[in-house]
């Protein structure tokens, strides 16, 4: 398998060369190719555990946090945040079709214990079409306003952050003032079982319903989004269905302020929230012994500045949190309740597609029973586009 | 009370060591340097600033897919276009709204056809956007960037810069 991986990597890698952009003709159709490079050496003051390779080593994943146990200090470089994408437009019917790919390096494949660990496999990021107001396939959530999201070097972003991509289908109108966007998504609930481990229920029958408002000047951008799921999971020995509505609302934004510099945020909350925020640090729900499900209450943000030093160096200083309200009876004490991180880098672009950076993390993360760990992250990344 | 006598006289004459501030509507204004010369004087429009800011980091974006790329783009451009618009149409009115004895016919003319030039240069690049030439739209951004560059190094007082 992973060395179908790399023929399938050098294959698009050889496209890209080859094609070198498109076919050209103005009013018909037109291939495009692109990618970045990106190169990263992170140095971690406490691996996630003696596996080495472990995902949550390389994208930071605050659910990982050693709590317990020696801290191993582990060095890594890697270039899975490599990324390859095809853009291909066909007018049509006086509108402009566009498909779209791209694929990363980031896949990972599960242990025994559940540990994710790294393989070469091209992991899919997004495959979706647009035409008119219609976007479809696989791609960011609607739930997420990706313009607030930090410039980092950090794969995952600070906790709090909501970036998730799937399946969808997502209508969007544009005003002047900004636009409005209503989407289906697919629905996966994770739940945590009494034992701690989490539990991926397949009897969704209802997609996530998500709403976005989204106001947009000169200076920067506002949204609002709300979301409406429904957690399903059939009761193991009966058979029966148990379902619960929930739902979550998030506000984000970014917002120049002085020159170049801009503010970046995102706030959100809901019981219905925690598939979608910090890569899933939080489930669902959990489910008692009974088989009965009980949602979680979930909070998280984060905020982010970017001050320009000069017209090609600049820094960008990032806080986050979630926690999660966990239903202490039906849970174990050994879940994660609430995980913080900070962050600071300074990334220098002597070339418009060429950056390089470096950037300190801090990661804590406390469970159910107070217990607690962090972690120090230093990490030094470069990345070319094309 | 005298403090704060004191400070009105500190204030009136700071203000008087610097250039006036007339605004003509919105957000955009026309600063009138006590200088003689006629490059001092700027309109200057704090929108048409933002925008071209915010598509410059665009260009430093990494999450974004190249097709949302291209929309912020074509919003950007499509925002730069009116308000290029509206600095062309103030240009029209500056006679009117500014003592016009420091403003020489000539650099009034030079800046008209300078706005009218910015507004095309925004157009074309509209287009470019639109048919999706990564190598013209570089292009477009370029000369509009020095379609920028040249007006404030005419009329702009530190000459220039983002």
């Amino acid at each position: 398998m992973p060395y179908h991986g790399f023929r399938c990597l050098l294959f698009l890698l050889l496209l890209t060369g080859a094609c070198h952009t498109r076919a050209d003709h103005e009013s018909t159709a037109s291939l495009e190719f692109g990618g970045r490079v990106k190169l990263d050496a992170i140095y971690n003051d406490a691996a996630v555990n003696s596996e080495r390779r472990s995902k949550a080593d390389l994208a930071l994943s605050p659910a990982s946090i050693p709590v317990f146990g020696e801290r191993d200090a582990a060095f890594e470089v890697n270039l899975r945040e490599s990324r390859l994408w095809g853009a291909l437009k066909l007018p049509l019917f006086e509108q402009q079709l566009a498909a779209y790919a791209e694929i990363d390096l980031f896949d990972t494949r599960r242990d025994n214990q559940g540990r994710s660990r790294l393989t070469n496999v091209p992991r899919l990021r997004h495959a979706y079409a647009r035409y008119g107001n219609l976007t479809l396939g696989k791609t960011y959530t609607t739930f997420l306003n990706l313009s607030a999201f930090p410039e980092i070097n950090d794969a995952n972003g600070p906790a709090g952050v909501l970036i998730v991509r799937q399946p969808l289908i997502r209508y969007q109108h544009d005003f002047d003032w900004g636009n409005l966007q209503f989407s289906v998504e697919d629905p996966q609930s994770t739940l945590t079982r009494t034992d701690g481990k989490r539990f991926k229920p397949d009897d969704e029958s209802a997609p996530d319903l998500i709403a976005k408002v989204t106001y947009e000047s000169a200076p920067g951008n506002l949204s609002l989004a709300t979301m409406l799921r429904r957690i399903e999971t059939e009761r193991p020995g009966s058979g029966t269905d148990d379902d619960r509505w929930g739902g979550a609302i998030s506000l984000s934004g970014r917002w120049q302020t002085f020159g170049r510099d801009n503010i970046r945020f995102a706030v959100s909350y809901g019981n219905a929230l925690g598939r979608y925020l910090s890569y899933n640090v939080f489930n669902d729900g959990a489910i008692d012994a009974a088989g009965d499900t009980e949602l979680t209450g979930v909070s998280g943000g984060y905020l982010a500045y970017q001050h320009w030093w000069t017209a090609a160096l600049r820094s960008n200083v990032t806080a986050g949190f979630a926690h999660a309200d966990q239903p202490e009876n039906i849970i174990p004490a050994g879940t994660t309740q609430e995980i913080t991180t900070a962050s600071v880098n300074l990334l220098w672009s002597p070339m418009l597609n060429l950056t390089l950076g470096v950037e300190w993390i801090y990661g804590h993360r406390q469970l159910v029973n107070n217990h607690d760990g962090e972690l120090n992250r230093l990490q030094f990344s470069t990345v070319y586009t094309f | 009370m005298r403090c704060s006598l004191s400070i009105k006289i500190i204030l009136f004459i700071i203000s008087g060591l610097l250039p006036v501030n007339i605004s003509i509507a919105g957000e955009s204004s026309v600063l009138q340097s006590s200088e003689p010369r006629a490059v001092l004087r700027v309109i200057h429009s704090e929108r048409l600033r933002q925008i071209m800011q915010r598509l410059d980091s665009l260009a430093y974006e990494r999450e974004h897919t190249a097709l949302d790329l291209q929309y912020q783009r074509e919003r950007q451009v499509r925002r730069l276009i009116t308000a290029t618009r509206e600095l062309v149409e103030k240009s029209e009115q500056l006679p009117a709204l500014v003592d016009d004895t420091n403003i020489s016919p000539e650099d009034l003319t030079i800046f008209r056809a300078m706005a009218a030039q910015l507004y095309q240069k925004t157009r074309d690049l509209e287009q470019s956007l639109h048919r999706g030439h990564k190598v013209s739209v570089r292009e477009g951004y370029q000369n509009l960037r020095e379609t920028c560059n040249a007006c404030h190094r005419l009329f702009r007082q530190d000459g220039g810069g983002r």
